[in-house]
């Protein structure tokens, strides 16, 4: 156990170098060298937040402190830890600029899960007509008034063209009944379903029940939604069962959390020290830009 | 003598038909109410106007103004966005001029009649209508005042679960205007699968509100859509009421305690897999080894779902199935080695008044047969875990306790070995 540990402690360090491309590393048998990946890879987004704000719970940190390691990770040193680096090569200026504006002493910018400005984009697969179809569903954090959190759907985009509304004659719903004078209270107080906050870790799984849930299908959408596009017949056809939930293919977070600038967030699930939540790209952008930006994520019209 | 009590009846009770009525569970107090927020009820009382008093909104039952329109806080929906418009409609005056009065029932139905004479037992309308009152849970007259004959608790109920009335401000119009966005695009949310009507849906609900309902969205999306720029400062992000609410469904848990019994319950879930793929188990050891591990979780409609590196394959199903796929496999020896490391989520506030969080880990499995290894693999496992609290009464003192429970279960297929 405690050549086990000398030798976790003796690669931990090596993540944080500063290094432009780590070359992927094979997969190997050695217990300390994967226990060594796995506190080093962000395998949640809570931890990647954590490493990025360097907040003194993040696991990275409690464990070295559990192994009587002095903490000295700078969090410029973090930040830098959690880019991709193996497929991916840096512009290092920009890198650098980007680095300087969240951690800039004046006004350093931190970001945080239960807070606004931040999306999932979660790729989908549906059945559609006995086949495999996707669509990107956009969610995001919903802080409601009584200090309790949801994830909501707020825009989808179909990779698939669904057939165009069909709004039902008019003569049908002139035929409904007046309502009677004598009605029933329900005696159930409507319960309202909702996409759990730490949802995002199990890919959304658990989208298949809700989407099930027809009768309370409205309640996972964001208002905004509504108002798109694309809505309105992925709508019905979801409360039509037209189309079935399968499961989340590919989830990506898009931060507008740090002034000037925005970012991604993918998993790059690999056994490398180098693996898990990490950033993916970025890119400056003034208010217009994030603007644009944004409404090009929510597939709104320019 | 009698002509003054007759003028002090009549302008007492001018006096109290301008007032708001404060329902408490065993006493009514008139009076006016000057602001409702989500915790509390600011109001000043009938003969001591100058006096503001506030109450804890959860002592208050039910809310009456003087239009008859009423609030039952209990069964509002507090995560609804639009809760404080819902409030403040209160002071607003009554948009519907009623003319029939509205009787609710203890068999929870609503009668709007006009009520043309009462005696102690019975109200009267038109054409020899009449019905007991001791069947009655309140009534609602035209001209707004109320009237509750039944206990407390119970009109709240009756009135609270009611959304077939304008009065109830409460449950005017359905959260994020969804359900009237359905209606415009011709979608009906009483229908689910094709053709297929839903029972027990209530579609003559938010009608009254549909135009309000439209015209919130539209004034919130212009406000999303404005300037994105960031919380300025880069604070820690969680706003104070998420931290308070946080902190009052931990009551007291310590991130440790929660720590320790979540990686406990993901342990256990382990051991009971352990037990299943042990060929030497019993079939009655199995079963209850399945019993036992489903009794882990917040109920049997979790799911644990299997992919692959790329998530090119995705399986999923729901955890009994799950566990008597896994019956199937059987080793005469298993090996199950973890990560010494679990990562630990922050729990967040569900709406539900559960902490949500997540729970990560790697383990490596290895099965043998005739001695021989015939598979193994590495796999990283995130399950979503519920922090519950419950009251728990014993000998006339109440106990808060809780719980940690395992939910839906994502298994990534790492590495073959």
């Amino acid at each position: 156990m405690k050549t086990s540990l000398l030798k976790t402690f003796l690669f931990l360090p090596l993540i944080f170098c500063r290094i432009c491309v780590v070359s992927a590393q094979v997969f190997s048998n050695d217990a300390a060298v994967r226990e060594a990946n796995f506190v080093t890879k962000v395998v949640q987004l809570d931890e990647f937040i954590h490493r990025f704000n360097n907040d003194s719970n993040s696991e990275i940190r409690r464990y070295y402190l559990s192994h009587d390691r002095p903490w000295d990770k700078s969090r410029e040193q973090l930040i830098r830890s959690l880019f991709n680096y193996t497929n991916r090569r840096w512009d290092t200026l920009q890198m650098d600029s980007f680095i300087r504006r969240a951690t800039d002493p004046e006004q350093p910018d931190s970001i945080a899960f239960l807070r606004d400005q931040w999306y999932a984009e979660a790729i989908c697969q549906f059945l559609y007509h006995q086949n495999i179809v996707k669509a990107t569903l956009i969610l995001k954090i919903q802080l409601n008034p009584d200090g309790s959190a949801q994830w909501v759907i707020t825009a989808v985009k179909p990779w698939f063209n669904l057939p165009p509304l069909q709004k039902p004659p008019v003569s049908a719903v002139k035929r409904k009944p007046p309502l009677p004078t004598v009605v029933t209270i329900s005696t159930v107080i409507p319960k309202r379903r909702f996409i759990q906050p730490a949802a995002n870790e199990t890919y959304f799984a658990e989208l298949d029940r809700d989407f099930a849930d027809k009768r309370r299908l409205t309640d996972l959408f964001d208002k905004s939604f509504f108002e798109r596009t694309q809505s309105a017949p992925f709508f019905q056809a979801l409360l039509r069962n037209r189309i079935r939930f399968v499961a989340v293919a590919k989830l990506r977070y898009h931060y507008l959390q740090v002034h000037d600038w925005i970012f991604t967030v993918e998993n790059f699930e690999r056994a490398t020290r180098n693996s898990g939540w990490l950033i993916a790209s970025i890119r400056g952008a003034n208010v217009e830009e994030r603007s644009r930006y944004l409404k090009r994520l929510l597939g709104e019209k320019q | 003598m009698s002509i003054t009590a007759a003028w002090v009846c009549i302008l007492y009770a001018n006096l109290l038909h301008g007032q708001d009525k404060i329902c408490l569970e065993n006493e009514v107090r008139q009076g006016k109410v000057a602001d409702i927020s989500l915790s509390t009820v600011r109001y000043t009382l009938l003969d001591r106007p100058d006096q503001p008093l506030l109450l804890p909104l959860h002592r208050v039952l039910i809310l009456f103004n003087s239009d008859g329109d009423y609030l039952v806080p209990s069964q509002m929906d507090s995560t609804n966005p639009n809760i404080r418009a819902f409030l403040n409609r209160f002071f607003e005056p009554s948009a519907h001029p009623r003319l029939k009065d509205q009787v609710f029932t203890l068999q929870h139905t609503l009668l709007e009649v006009k009520i043309v004479r009462e005696d102690e037992n019975t109200i009267y309308w038109g054409d020899n209508g009449r019905f007991n009152k001791k069947d009655i849970a309140a009534i609602i007259y035209a001209d707004g005042k109320s009237k509750i004959l039944c206990s407390m608790a119970d009109a709240a109920r009756i009135l609270g679960g009611c959304e077939k009335t304008a009065l109830n401000l409460g449950h005017a119009g359905r959260p994020g205007g969804g359900t009237n966005f359905a209606r415009s695009i011709g979608v009906d949310p009483a229908e689910t699968v094709e053709g297929t009507p839903a029972k027990g849906v209530e579609t003559a609900a938010a009608k009254s509100t549909g135009t309000e309902a439209v015209k919130e969205v539209a004034t919130e999306s212009v406000k999303s859509g404005g300037t994105p720029a960031p919380d300025a400062g880069g604070g820690a992000g969680e706003d104070s009421a998420t931290r308070k609410r946080i902190n009052d469904l931990l009551n007291g848990v310590s991130r440790k305690e929660f720590e320790e019994k979540a990686e406990k319950k993901t342990t256990q879930f382990t051991d009971y897999l352990k037990v299943l793929c042990n060929k030497s188990a019993s079939y009655e050891e199995l079963d209850k080894a399945i019993d036992q591990a489903v009794g882990l979780f917040v109920n049997e409609d979790a799911t644990v779902e299997v992919s692959s590196n790329n998530r090119n394959s995705i399986m999923r199903q729901r955890i009994r199935d799950y566990l008597k796929k896994v019956k199937l496999i059987q080793y005469e020896k298993i090996d199950v080695k973890w990560t010494h490391v679990q990562y630990v989520s922050d729990l967040k506030p569900g709406p539900d008044g559960n902490l949500y969080g997540t729970v990560s880990f790697e383990q490596e499995f290895r099965g043998y047969r005739d001695g021989k290894l015939v598979y193994s693999d590495v796999t990283l496992k995130h399950a979503n875990v519920v922090l519950k609290t419950y009251n728990k009464t014993y000998e006339g003192s109440t106990r808060k306790i809780w719980d940690v429970l395992l939910s839906d279960v994502g298994v990534v297929a790492t590495k073959s070995m």
